[in-house]
C-alpha cells in the first residue's frame, strides 16, 4: 500500500532543548508503526506536531504525497490524523458524553437547539460500536483512569481517521481492555489505516506492531521491521548505549545488611489504597511499579504527609511516626520528589535559592540567613551532584531537564533524609542524565539511605530497584526481589500479569 | 537535548528591568523639566513628595502581598480608617494611645483577611474586596469628621531636615527595613518562594499559611501607617467618598505603582525595591499632566494607558 | 441527598425569599408592591452587567472594564439622544462591543493580564467619559425613559421582561449552544479544550466583546433611570457584578456555573439597598451587609469544596 504520511527535517525546539532533530521518516497505509525512544526523546512533541498543537520551526509534512500545512487540532482533524494524548484530556466538569463530542455539540439540534438527549444517544452509539460500557452521562473527572482513556480512545475515533495516534494508551488499561484495542487497532489496519503506537512496554510493540521508528534525543535513529530484530536490539537503539553501561550495578544479597527501618502497616485511603503493608530496609531500593494510577503516587505522597489517610500507621526504627505534612516529614528525615518538576521548582528563582529551600532553618540566625555558610553548602552540593551551570545564580528556567532534577536532587540531599521517595526520578531526561540520576540513587542506598520509588518504564524496573512491589487498584498484588533472580523475559512478563490482574 | 547544562543566553532580566525603570524614570524627569522649567526645582519637587511618600509606604505592604501571588484591595479603605479613627481619636493633641489604636486597627483588618486567604482559602480578590465594602460602610457610620491631627503628627508629615520633608526619610527609611527583611531573612525568602510556586514551597515544608497570613497583616499595618500621614499631612480626616469602594483611589494608584515597579503578579519578579520607581514614575508622571492642564479625567485616561503600556513591555521581556 | 443537591443550586433563591421575608416583618413599607418594582427596575443593569461578567468568570477571567464601559455609554447617550434617538442607541452598543472587543484581543492573544488590561480601560472609559462630560448632565428623551419603565396597572412590565430574557438567554447560550459549552471548558481547561479543537483566542476574545456589550446596555437602561448621563456611575459594577456572580455559585477560577443563581443574587444585592433605605438604616450598612455576605458565602463554599483543597497540595 502506498505512503500516507512523510516527516521530513521536522525539528522543534524549546527554550535551550532541541526536542526535534530534523526526523525523517515516513508511515505507510495498512501498517502498525511503533514509536519508540525513551522518555524525553521526543516522541510526544511529534504527536504534537502531527496533530497540529504545536508549530515545527522547520520541515515539512506531507499526507499522501501533499505537503500540507497543520496548523490547529482542527485542521489536523481535516486530514484525518487523531490522536490519543498521555497527558489526560478530559475536561473532569463535563460529561463523557459531552467531552466525546467537544466543541460539536450543537451538532445534536432538536428544533434548532442543542439536545441533550440526542448528544447522549450518539455518545452510547459510539460507545457501543466500540463495545465500551461506561455511563454517558456521567462526569468524566468520576471516571477510573483507564475509563477515561478508553473515552480519550473513542472522542478520536468518532473521526475515523486515516492516521490514528496512540501515545502511552496501554499504560492505564486491563488486560481485556488492552486485547479489544489491540482487536480494533489490528482491524483497522486491515482496512488501509495507518496506526502509530507508542509504548514503553517493548513486549506490546514487539506484540502488536509491524515496524518501529526509534528516535533518540530528538534524531531519527532508524525505521526497521520488527522481525529483524530483538527487545535487546531495540533497547540499544534507544539508548544508544548497553544496558549494563547506563544501570549502576547492584550490590549482591550477601554483601548487604537486611535491616528493616521504615515499616508501613494498613495504609488505606478510601478510593485510592487499601491495606498497604509494606517493609523498607536500610540501603535498599524498592520500586512501586503497575499499572498507572492505581495507587503508587498516592502511596508515596501519604507518607510524605501530602495527602490524609483514613487509616495505617508509619513505623521508623519500631517507633510509630505521625507524620500529616510536609514540615514533620522533614523532622523525620524524609524526603518526597513528584514527578512533575513544575511542583518541585521555583523556575524563575536561582539555582541557590531553589537548593537552599528545604533547608533554610540549619542556616539562620534570629532569623537572617548565614549568606555565607548557605553559598557554601549550595556550591559544595552542586560540585557533588555535577551540576553544569554557569554559576548558582543561573535562574533554573535556564537549565536543561536532567540539571533541573539535579537541583531538585540536592534541595532534599541538603536536608539530610533517610528515606528518599521518588515519583519516576528519571523522568523526561536524556540518556547521560538518566544515569546521572541512577548513579546517584544507588550511591545514596550504597551509603545506608532507603529509597522507595515508583517506576512505570519497564527497562527501569528490571535495571534499578532491589525490590518490586506491584499494585493494582491500590492493593499491593505482588512483590518481586530482583537481586540474582530468573532472566528478565520471564520477570518482566510476570510484573506485567500482575499489574492486569491475571493470575 | 543536550547535555550541556545551560541552554540560553544567560540575560539577566532582573537587571535589564531596574535598566528599563531607571531610564524610563531619568527620561520622564527630563521632559518634565524641558516642559516646565520650573520643574526640577527641589521647591516644586518637594510639593509632590508628601503625597509620594504617602502612596509609597501603602505600596510597600501592596508589594509584599502582591509577591506572595495575592492582592489587597483593602488598601485604601484601611488608610482613610486609621485617617478618621486617628483624627476622632487624637482630637489635635499629643497622645500616642490613639496612634497605637490606628495601627492595632490596620494590624486587626490585615489579620482578618489574612485568616480568610490563608485559612478560609478565600481568593485574595474576594476576601480583600469583601473587606473593602464592609470598611466602606463602617467608616461612614461611624466616623466623625470632627476631630485634627496631633502636632507631632503633624510635624512628622509636613516638616523637613533641611530641604528634605521627614516624610521621604520615612519612606525610604521604611522601604529599606522591609527590603532587608525581604531579601536577608527566611521569611523573605518565604514569601518569594510561595508567590513562585506555593506547591513547591509547600512541599519544601514552608509553612504557607503562617507566612500568607502575615503577609496581609503588614499590609494592613502599613496602610493605616500611610493612613495616619494623610491625616498629618492634611490635618484633617478625609471623608469624601468618590464611588467605587473606599479609597479605591489610592488602592489602584498603588497597585499601578507596583507592577509599573516591575513586581508582578506571578510573584516572581520584583520587590520593595522596584515599587520606589514605580510611585516616583508613577507620581512625575501625574505631576506633568497637571501641570500641562490635564483634567482629572485625563489623568485616569493616561493612568490607564500607562499601565497597560508598560506591563505590555515587560511581558516581551519575560518571553526572551 | 436529593434536597442537598437541589438547596446546593437554589440557596440563591431561598435566602432571597428568607430575605424578603424578614424585611417584610420588619418594615410595612416592604409589603408593597411598588417595592417590588423599584427592586426590578434597580436590579435591572446589574443584571445586565452580570451576564457579560458571568460569561467571563466562566471563562477563566475577569473584567473589571465593566463600569467604565457602562458610564461611557449612559454620556454618549445624553449626548446623542436628544438628536437622533436611534444612533444615541446603536453608538455606545457598538462602542462597547468594539472596547470589550480590544480588551479580549489583548488579553487572549498578546497575553496581558486580565486585572491589568481591563483595570486600564476602565480608567481610559472613565477619563473619556469624564472629559465629554464632567458633570452628570444631558438629555434623556422622556418617550425613551417612559417606555423603559412606564407602570402598567403598577407593574414594570419592561424591566421585569428584560430580566427574564436576561436568565433565559444567559441559560440558553451557556447551555445549548457550542458557544457556551465551549466557554465551559476553556474555563475548566483551556489547554485540552485548545487540544481538541476549539479556538480558545477567538472564543476568548468574544467572551470579552459581550462583556462590553451587556455593560453598554446596562448604561443605556440606566441613562432612562438617572435621566442624564454619568461618567463616574459605573464606579461600583465591576465589584458588584463580581459579588453577584460569585454569591450566585459561579467558581471565581471559571468552569463551572450557571444564571440561575447570579440573577437570583443581583436580586439581593438590590433588595439589601432597598431595605436599608426603607428601614431608614444608614445606607452604609448596605456595604457592610454585601461584603459579609459574600464572605461568608465564599466561606461556606470553600469548607464543602475538597478537592479544591487537595488541589493546592
Amino acid at each position: 500500500m502506498g505512503e500516507i504520511l512523510k516527516i521530513d527535517g521536522i525539528s522543534k525546539s524549546f527554550p535551550g532543548v532541541h526536542a526535534l532533530n530534523k526526523v525523517n521518516t515516513s508511515f505507510n497505509k495498512g501498517e502498525i508503526n511503533a514509536l519508540v525512544g525513551e522518555n524525553g526523546a521526543g516522541k510526544s512533541t511529534l504527536v504534537f506536531i502531527l496533530m497540529g498543537a504545536m508549530k515545527p520551526d522547520e520541515g515539512k509534512l506531507f499526507i499522501e504525497g501533499n505537503e500540507v500545512n497543520i496548523i490547529g487540532v482542527h485542521k489536523a482533524k481535516e486530514y484525518g490524523i487523531g490522536a490519543v494524548f498521555q497527558e489526560p484530556s478530559l475536561i473532569k466538569y463535563m460529561s463523557v458524553a459531552e467531552n466525546i463530542f467537544l466543541g460539536e455539540q450543537g451538532r445534536f439540534k432538536h428544533r434548532g437547539i442543542l439536545s441533550y438527549s440526542k448528544l447522549f444517544k450518539a455518545a452510547e452509539k459510539i460507545l457501543n460500536d466500540l463495545k465500551v460500557e461506561i455511563d454517558v452521562r456521567q462526569l468524566a473527572g468520576l471516571l477510573s483512569p483507564e475509563q477515561r482513556k478508553l473515552i480519550e480512545f473513542a472522542k478520536m475515533m468518532r473521526y475515523d481517521p486515516k492516521v490514528i495516534i496512540l501515545d502511552e494508551i496501554t499504560a492505564a488499561l486491563d488486560y481485556e481492555s488492552v486485547a479489544k484495542l489491540f482487536e480494533i487497532i489490528r482491524n483497522k489496519r486491515d482496512e488501509g489505516k495507518t496506526v502509530i503506537f507508542i509504548s514503553h512496554r517493548l513486549k506490546e510493540v514487539f506484540d502488536i506492531a509491524d515496524t518501529a521508528v526509534v528516535l533518540k534525543e530528538g534524531k531519527m535513529v532508524q525505521k526497521l521491521e520488527l522481525k529483524d530484530t530483538t527487545e535487546e536490539g531495540l533497547i540499544n537503539l534507544m539508548m544508544g548505549r548497553k544496558l549494563s553501561e547506563v544501570f549502576p550495578k547492584r550490590i549482591s544479597v550477601g554483601g548487604k545488611e537486611n535491616k528493616v527501618i521504615y515499616s508501613i502497616r494498613n495504609l488505606t485511603i478510601k478510593g485510592k489504597l487499601e491495606n498497604i503493608n509494606l517493609d523498607i530496609a536500610k540501603g535498599e531500593i524498592v520500586a512501586l511499579a503497575g499499572l498507572r494510577g492505581h495507587g503508587q503516587s498516592e502511596l508515596l505522597k501519604a507518607v510524605f504527609g501530602l495527602v490524609p489517610k483514613n487509616s495505617g500507621k508509619i513505623f521508623i526504627n519500631n517507633k510509630e511516626v505521625i507524620v500529616n505534612n510536609p514540615v514533620k516529614a522533614k523532622m523525620e528525615k524524609i524526603a518526597f520528589i513528584s514527578n512533575r518538576r513544575e511542583d518541585e521548582l521555583c523556575f524563575t528563582h536561582s539555582i541557590r535559592r531553589n537548593i537552599a529551600l528545604s533547608s533554610l532553618g540549619k542556616r539562620q540566625r534570629a532569623g537572617f540567613i548565614i549568606q555565607s555558610k548557605e553559598k557554601k553548602e549550595v556550591n559544595d552540593i552542586s560540585l557533588k551532584m555535577n551540576i553544569i551551570a554557569p554559576s548558582i545564580a543561573t535562574e533554573v528556567n535556564n537549565l536543561s531537564g536532567g540539571n533541573k532534577q539535579k537541583v531538585i536532587f540536592s534541595k532534599w540531599l541538603l536536608t539530610l533524609p533517610d528515606l528518599l521517595l521518588c515519583d519516576e526520578p528519571a523522568e523526561g531526561l536524556d540518556v547521560g542524565a538518566k544515569s546521572e540520576v541512577y548513579h546517584i540513587l544507588r550511591r545514596l542506598a550504597n551509603e545506608g539511605k532507603s529509597i522507595l520509588l515508583v517506576l512505570s518504564d519497564m527497562i527501569e524496573i528490571l535495571n534499578l530497584p532491589d525490590r518490586v512491589v506491584v499494585l493494582r487498584e491500590g492493593k499491593i498484588v505482588k512483590a518481586f526481589s530482583i537481586i540474582g533472580s530468573e532472566d528478565s523475559e520471564m520477570l518482566e512478563k510476570k510484573i506485567l500479569k500482575a499489574s492486569v490482574g491475571v493470575t | 537535548m543536550t547535555g550541556i547544562g545551560l541552554k540560553k543566553r544567560n540575560i539577566n532580566k532582573d537587571i535589564l528591568q531596574v535598566i528599563i525603570l531607571s531610564s524610563m524614570l531619568v527620561v520622564i524627569i527630563l521632559v518634565a523639566g524641558i516642559l516646565k522649567p520650573g520643574f526640577l526645582t527641589a521647591k516644586h519637587l518637594i510639593t509632590i513628595a508628601h503625597d509620594t511618600s504617602i502612596l509609597g509606604i501603602a505600596a510597600i505592604g501592596q508589594t509584599i502581598v502582591i509577591l506572595t501571588g495575592g492582592i489587597d484591595l483593602s488598601v485604601g479603605a484601611t488608610m482613610l480608617m486609621a485617617d478618621a479613627v486617628g483624627a476622632m481619636f487624637l482630637g489635635g493633641q499629643n497622645r500616642i494611645i490613639p496612634i497605637l489604636i490606628c495601627l492595632g486597627l490596620g494590624l486587626l483588618i490585615g489579620a482578618i483577611n489574612g485568616a480568610g486567604v490563608a485559612f478560609l482559602r478565600i481568593p485574595p480578590f474576594i476576601m480583600t474586596l469583601g473587606m473593602m465594602a464592609i470598611l466602606t460602610g463602617s467608616i461612614f457610620i461611624f466616623a466623625k469628621t470632627s476631630g485634627f491631627a496631633s502636632p507631632i503628627l503633624r510635624y512628622l508629615s509636613v516638616g523637613k531636615v533641611g530641604n528634605i520633608p521627614i516624610l521621604i526619610i520615612i519612606w525610604i527609611f521604611l522601604t529599606i527595613i522591609m527590603a532587608v527583611i525581604m531579601r536577608l531573612t527566611v521569611f523573605g525568602r518565604a514569601v518569594y518562594a510561595i508567590g513562585s510556586n506555593p506547591i513547591a514551597s509547600y512541599r519544601s515544608g514552608i509553612k504557607n499559611k503562617i507566612v500568607i497570613f502575615f503577609v496581609y497583616v503588614i499590609s494592613g499595618i502599613f496602610s493605616a501607617i500611610a493612613g495616619l500621614f494623610l491625616l498629618g499631612y492634611t490635618g484633617v480626616p478625609e471623608l469624601t467618598y468618590r464611588g467605587g469602594g473606599l479609597g479605591s483611589n489610592y488602592t489602584l494608584s498603588a497597585i499601578a505603582a507596583v507592577i509599573i515597579g516591575g513586581t508582578i503578579f506571578t510573584g516572581a519578579r520584583g520587590g520593595v525595591e522596584r515599587t520606589i520607581f514605580g510611585v516616583l514614575v508613577l507620581k512625575i508622571l501625574f505631576s506633568i499632566l497637571t501641570m500641562m492642564g490635564m483634567s482629572g479625567s485625563g489623568k485616569l485616561i493616561a493612568q490607564g494607558l500607562i499601565v497597560i503600556v508598560i506591563v505590555g513591555i515587560y511581558m516581551k521581556l519575560e518571553d526572551l | 441527598m436529593k434536597t442537598r443537591k437541589i438547596v446546593g443550586e437554589w440557596y440563591v433563591y431561598i435566602l432571597m425569599i428568607v430575605i424578603w421575608v424578614i424585611a417584610s416583618l420588619i418594615t410595612p413599607y416592604f409589603r408593597q408592591m411598588s417595592v417590588f418594582m423599584t427592586i426590578i427596575v434597580f436590579s435591572v443593569p446589574l443584571a445586565l452587567v452580570a451576564l457579560g461578567q458571568n460569561l467571563v468568570i466562566l471563562s477563566g477571567r475577569f473584567d473589571l472594564s465593566v463600569g467604565g464601559i457602562l458610564g461611557l455609554s449612559t454620556v454618549i447617550a445624553s449626548v446623542i439622544m436628544k438628536n437622533n434617538l436611534f444612533i444615541g442607541i446603536l453608538f455606545p452598543l457598538l462602542l462597547g462591543t468594539v472596547l470589550g472587543f480590544i480588551n479580549g484581543i489583548f488579553i487572549s492573544k498578546f497575553r496581558i493580564d486580565s486585572f491589568i488590561m481591563t483595570f486600564g480601560m476602565m480608567a481610559v472609559c472613565q477619563g473619556i467619559g469624564l472629559l465629554i462630560r464632567d458633570y452628570p448632565g444631558g438629555y434623556i428623551p422622556p418617550g425613551y425613559i417612559n417606555f423603559l419603565l412606564k407602570e402598567t396597572r403598577h407593574i414594570a412590565l419592561t424591566p421585569l421582561f428584560i430580566l427574564i430574557i436576561v436568565l433565559l438567554v444567559g441559560e440558553f447560550v451557556l447551555k445549548r449552544t457550542n458557544f457556551g459549552r465551549a466557554v465551559y471548558a476553556i474555563g475548566n481547561d483551556d489547554v485540552i479544550a485548545y487540544r481538541s479543537g476549539i479556538n480558545v483566542t477567538l472564543i476568548r476574545t468574544a467572551v470579552f466583546a459581550i462583556s462590553g456589550f451587556t455593560a453598554a446596555i446596562a448604561g443605556l437602561f440606566l441613562s432612562a433611570v438617572m435621566a442624564s448621563g454619568d461618567a463616574t456611575v459605573g464606579a461600583l459594577y465591576p465589584l458588584d457584578s463580581i459579588t453577584a456572580v460569585v454569591i450566585g455559585g459561579t467558581i471565581l477560577a471559571g468552569g463551572r456555573g450557571d444564571y440561575k443563581g447570579t440573577i437570583g443574587a443581583v436580586l439581593i444585592l438590590t433588595s439589601l439597598g432597598r431595605i436599608f433605605n426603607l428601614t431608614g438604616v444608614n445606607i452604609w450598612y448596605t456595604y457592610i451587609a454585601k461584603g459579609l455576605l459574600l464572605l461568608i458565602i465564599v466561606a461556606i463554599r470553600m469548607f464543602g469544596v475538597k478537592e479544591e483543597r487537595e488541589a493546592v497540595l
